[in-house]
């Protein structure tokens, strides 16, 4: 699995940490999505998938 | 087709926690329809999930709206009718991201564990003590969903402790549907005095405790990146934005498991399923009932509607969150539901910048209410309980509760 983020366009909502904790993370200062992990391991996708698609901003892409 | 002849929105319920019964057709037949708003003005109405989650996240689409929703003949242009900066609500990109990436990290669901939630556990337990010492009868409105939404609000802009009753006294006189326009006015306009106020002070003194205190700081920082009006309109968004809509929550979520049996008793025997639970609530009620507008920059498509440029657009959540292509039996609510998303908070780069906060409080007051007064129940039949129907947010007025 492959994660890009387009951090641009990020608000701040935090919709993906909620949903994926061991994979996104937010910036302290403005809470900017960090991702901790490129390359999860495979049992993670689900919630890198509802991670993506609960992102009101469309930020994160995943690629199986 | 002239605007007299248009159909209205609907705005009119026939039951207590369900959207107006015109919608179940709407959303059928028209999911994408122009329609006349209760303010007399037109434009599009969008029923559907998927259409009204398209509007949200076009880019074409812009938050700079005039209202919809006010009464008949009001139809103020965006800004102009607001005493105060509504700063970056209607604001469209790169500028809105500039303002909103100021105040994001203080609503982190990281941030407001650290920061937010000990004084929310306290001041929750504080005012279950008081209930607890009061009478057996009490309004649930007055004794905790007002003012707890108002204390984290206080919290969170660094209102010094000492002024929080006269804080709380002023948001009761501006939200208390009972009074006259002008007694609701009066109190908006001491809070919006008292913030500006407030301000000043921190920028005299130069104490670090809060939002606005930080504010004032990336102000000094960056140059005249924010001017005072924009601090100020700042701290009264989050008062106006995180106040009522959290009251209103928290009032119907209770009425809600007080006339669900099944439900309540779900949450009492299984309390993790506290998350799933707060999110389905906030489908089912979706409180903002008359939802919310965008205008078309650009002549756009939605739903097979050719929507012109500089048409109004208006997504109705509370329909859009009980569309059956989206969820299954949307009318019941199920704290067992897999759901990914709803609109309660909207959707797109606007998506509610308090969630995690307003999360935090139904989260913390809903089971402690329960857990506390096992025997709670309504003190009237739940159709005599007075509902505002009218206001921005749909709300109990009062609930007034036996423990
Ligand atoms: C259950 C309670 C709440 C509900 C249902 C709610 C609902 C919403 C909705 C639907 C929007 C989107 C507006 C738009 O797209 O035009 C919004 C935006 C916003 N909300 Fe909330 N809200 C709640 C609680 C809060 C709280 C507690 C705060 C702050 C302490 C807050 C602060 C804001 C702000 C600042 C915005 C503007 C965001 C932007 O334009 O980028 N809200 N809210």
């Amino acid at each position: 699995m492959k994660i890009s983020l387009d951090v641009d366009k990020c608000c701040g909502a935090g919709q993906c940490v909620l949903a994926a904790p061991d994979v996104f993370d937010q910036r302290d200062e403005d809470g900017i999505v960090v991702l901790l992990d490129e390359n999860p391991p495979a049992e993670q996708l689900g919630q890198v998938r509802e991670a993506a698609a609960v992102c009101p901003a469309a930020v994160i892409e995943v690629q199986e | 087709m002239t605007s007299s002849t248009l159909p209205s929105m609907p705005v009119e319920r026939t039951t207590l926690f369900d959207p107006p019964q015109e919608y179940t057709a709407l959303r059928e037949e028209h999911p994408v329809t122009k329609v006349r708003f209760p303010n007399g003005s037109t434009g599009w109405l969008v029923s559907r999930f998927e259409e009204g989650s398209e509007v949200f996240a076009h880019p074409k689409m812009s938050a700079r709206r005039p209202r919809h929703d006010t009464p008949e003949g009001e139809v103020a242009e965006a800004g102009n009718d607001a005493p105060f900066n509504p700063t970056f609500v209607m604001m469209d990109e790169p500028d809105h991201s500039q303002y909103r990436r100021l105040l994001s990290g203080r609503f982190t669901p990281k941030s407001i564990a650290k920061n937010l939630q000990p004084y929310l556990d306290r001041i929750v337990d504080e005012h279950l003590d008081a209930i607890e010492k009061g009478p057996k009868v009490f309004d649930f409105v007055e004794a905790l969903s007002l003012p707890i939404p108002c204390l984290v609000i206080c919290e969170l802009l660094g209102v010094p402790y000492a002024d929080r009753d006269g804080f709380h006294s002023a948001t009761e006189q501006m939200m208390d549907l009972a009074n006259s326009r002008e007694e609701r006015d009066k109190g908006a306009h001491w809070l919006i005095d008292y913030i500006t106020r407030l301000v000043a002070e921190k920028r005299r003194t130069g104490v670090q405790d809060g939002i606005l205190a930080e504010l004032i700081a990336t102000a000094d920082d960056e140059g005249s990146f924010l001017k005072d009006d924009e601090v100020i309109g700042m701290g009264v968004l989050l008062l106006f934005a995180g106040h009522d809509t959290t009251a209103s929550m928290l009032g119907l979520s209770t009425l809600t498991l007080l006339t669900h049996p099944e439900q309540r008793r779900d949450l009492e025997e299984h309390p993790e399923k506290i998350g799933p639970a707060v999110e389905e609530l906030l489908r089912y009620l979706t409180i903002v009932q008359f939802g919310l507008g965008r205008v078309a920059l650009e002549d756009v498509e939605i739903g097979g509607q050719q929507i012109a440029a500089g048409d109004l657009v208006v997504v109705a959540m509370p329909a859009a969150n009980r569309d059956p292509r989206a969820f299954d039996a949307p009318d019941a609510p199920d704290f067992d539901r897999k759901m990914t998303r709803h609109l309660a908070f909207g959707y797109g780069v606007h998506q509610c910048l308090g969630q995690n906060v307003a999360r935090a409080e139904l989260k913390t007051v809903l089971p402690r209410l329960f857990e506390r007064f096992p025997n709670l129940h309504l003190a009237v039949a739940p159709e005599e309980v007075p509902m505002d129907s009218l206001g921005t947010n749909y709300a109990v007025k009062k609930l007034m509760l036996r423990r």
